[in-house]
């Protein structure tokens, strides 16, 4: 609801303002918010905010300066528009490598993405996919968390397994992988991890909630089950290298409609 | 949109001495496409990649295969309803889409530096940011739009067994491939659908912001051959005046 010194500042701006807020346009538009999952120290954040830190400012976890790439928040907490939620998707994905950890040459391991590690145990370098490594890791950890979505003072979403239930329904078709870096001769065996990529499986909400762009977003997903410590919650290395983790983000994403005014 | 004076002249002298009726639209479903080199022609990846910037015949988009475009930035003397939009690539014909086991450089181990594989699952179509914008107003924003605005194209599959030489040929599956979205309903549809009026100039860039994503695949995926081609599609109706 806008104070006094708002509806002054609209009134002016339905007059001289270069936007026209008494002829709205509605858009389909999403707001997104991606965050790192671990600071350096490599332990997952037991609770992760999302649309708190706009474009420009610093996500604490990666130390790094939010682009348009991380997050179309503008505004500390609030939207950009009046808004209309009509679905809901999260997005648990490891960074493309070119970002990813320089700790342990992550970044530049040839073999970054592949898996490769024999029976006989050991993770092949920069590999993802070994048993006990990251890809295993992501698996475990998305049938844990809660999803909790306030505006204002009041609770709207709470989603139990949000990366399960809330999945991103987009990605790329992975038909086979394999590869790897094997080391000793016998059976190789790799794991990859992935999100439901099926639209249709997206969360959907309805009714509608139709968010005022002046409403504060509190938005987190927590880990609050009695199982969180540093020794289930760090991400495994990819190499012998201390800190040689790989960098994820989590996402969290509005589908819905944005309603702007006209030019 | 306000018509000036000149236009209105114009126009008249149109109606009566004009190669079409203006006024008289016929419409049509119409799918326009820009596709440009991933890669400068210093094989380097660049943070902005701008579609339909060149028009079709011009030096950057000399053939159908790259646009359709009739003006840079501008349906010309169409007007577009804009329903759908999708990203999409094409490798050169000589280039390897998953591992090229036959080469004597690429062995078991080097499958994330080979072929496609990698870029799609740990390189561009991971990241960017897709925003279309009418004039100097943004009205789309795609975040990771190769995964969010894929293809949905119906497109072809390559699926790969290898066998291992020896007296007792073993059976592998381990040869990677992947592709973005193919059905159809994956597509990112405008919804509501955006009108794209004759003349009006649109601009679509793909942008990484947080940084350049270079080009993983390089064993068989010849950039001094050729290149990779990313490109964005959008679909719709084309209203048209009648010849």
């Amino acid at each position: 609801m806008a104070t006094e010194s708002q509806q002054i500042t609209q009134m002016i701006a339905s007059r001289y303002g270069t936007a026209n807020y008494g002829n709205l346009q509605v858009l389909k538009w999403q707001y997104y918010d991606y965050v790192r999952m671990t600071p350096s120290t490599g332990i997952v954040s037991q609770k992760l905010n999302f649309f708190s830190i706009p474009q420009g400012s610093v996500d604490p976890n990666s130390g790094v300066a939010k682009t348009l790439e991380e997050t179309n928040l503008d505004r500390n907490g609030q939207l950009t528009y009046d808004y209309v939620i009509t679905g809901i998707r999260t997005h648990l994905y490891v960074l493309p490598k070119s970002r990813q950890n320089t700790v342990g040459t992550v970044s530049s391991s040839t073999t970054f993405t592949v898996g490769g590690v024999s029976n006989a145990g050991g993770t092949g370098t920069g590999s993802l996919g070994y048993a006990g490594g990251t890809m295993n890791f992501l698996e475990q950890l998305s049938g844990r968390g809660n999803l909790v979505v306030n505006f204002g003072q009041k609770r709207y979403f709470e989603v139990n397994q949000p990366f399960k239930k809330c999945p991103i329904g987009a990605g790329v078709t992975i038909k086979s992988y394999g590869g790897g870096t094997p080391t000793t001769a016998g059976v190789n065996t790799n794991y990859w991890y992935s999100q439901s990529a099926d639209k249709r499986d997206a969360y959907m909400v309805t009714p509608p909630l139709f968010v005022e762009r002046d409403s504060i977003i509190d938005a987190s997903i927590s880990f609050v089950d009695t199982d969180y410590s540093s020794t289930n919650y760090t991400l495994p290395n990819l190499n012998s290298v201390s800190g040689s983790f790989a960098f994820v983000n989590v996402g969290l994403c509005f589908d819905g409609f944005a309603i702007v005014p006209t030019q | 949109m306000a018509e000036t004076n000149s236009q209105q002249i114009v126009g008249k002298l149109q109606s009566r001495y004009g190669t079409y009726a203006r006024g008289q639209l016929q419409s049509q479903r119409k799918q326009f496409w820009s596709y440009i080199p991933y890669l400068n022609s210093s094989n380097v990846a660049q943070n902005t990649y701008t579609f339909f910037g060149s028009a079709l015949g011009d030096q950057q988009t000399p053939n159908l295969q790259r646009t359709n475009i009739p003006v840079q930035g501008s349906f010309g003397t169409s007007a577009f309803l804009l329903k759908s939009i999708q990203c999409s690539y094409y490798i050169p014909s000589n280039a390897t889409f998953g591992v090229d086991y036959a080469s004597a450089t690429t062995t078991y181990a080097t499958d994330a530096t080979s072929g496609l594989w990698p870029d799609l699952v740990s390189g561009w179509a991971q990241a960017g940011i897709l925003q279309f914008s009418v004039g100097a107003k943004n009205f789309v924003t795609i975040p990771k739009p190769f995964l969010y605005a894929p293809p949905a194209d119906g497109r072809s599959d390559l699926t790969v067994t290898r066998l291992t030489t020896s007296a007792t040929p073993t059976y592998s599956v381990g040869a990677p491939e992947a592709e973005l979205h193919r059905l159809s309903e994956e597509q990112y549809l405008v919804d509501p659908e955006l009108y794209i009026d004759f003349q009006e100039n649109f601009r679509v860039q793909i942008t990484y912001p947080a940084g350049v994503i270079p080009q993983i695949g390089t064993t068989s995926l010849p950039a001094t051959q050729g290149n990779l081609y990313i490109g964005v599609i959008l679909d719709g109706v084309e209203f048209r005046p009648v010849q």
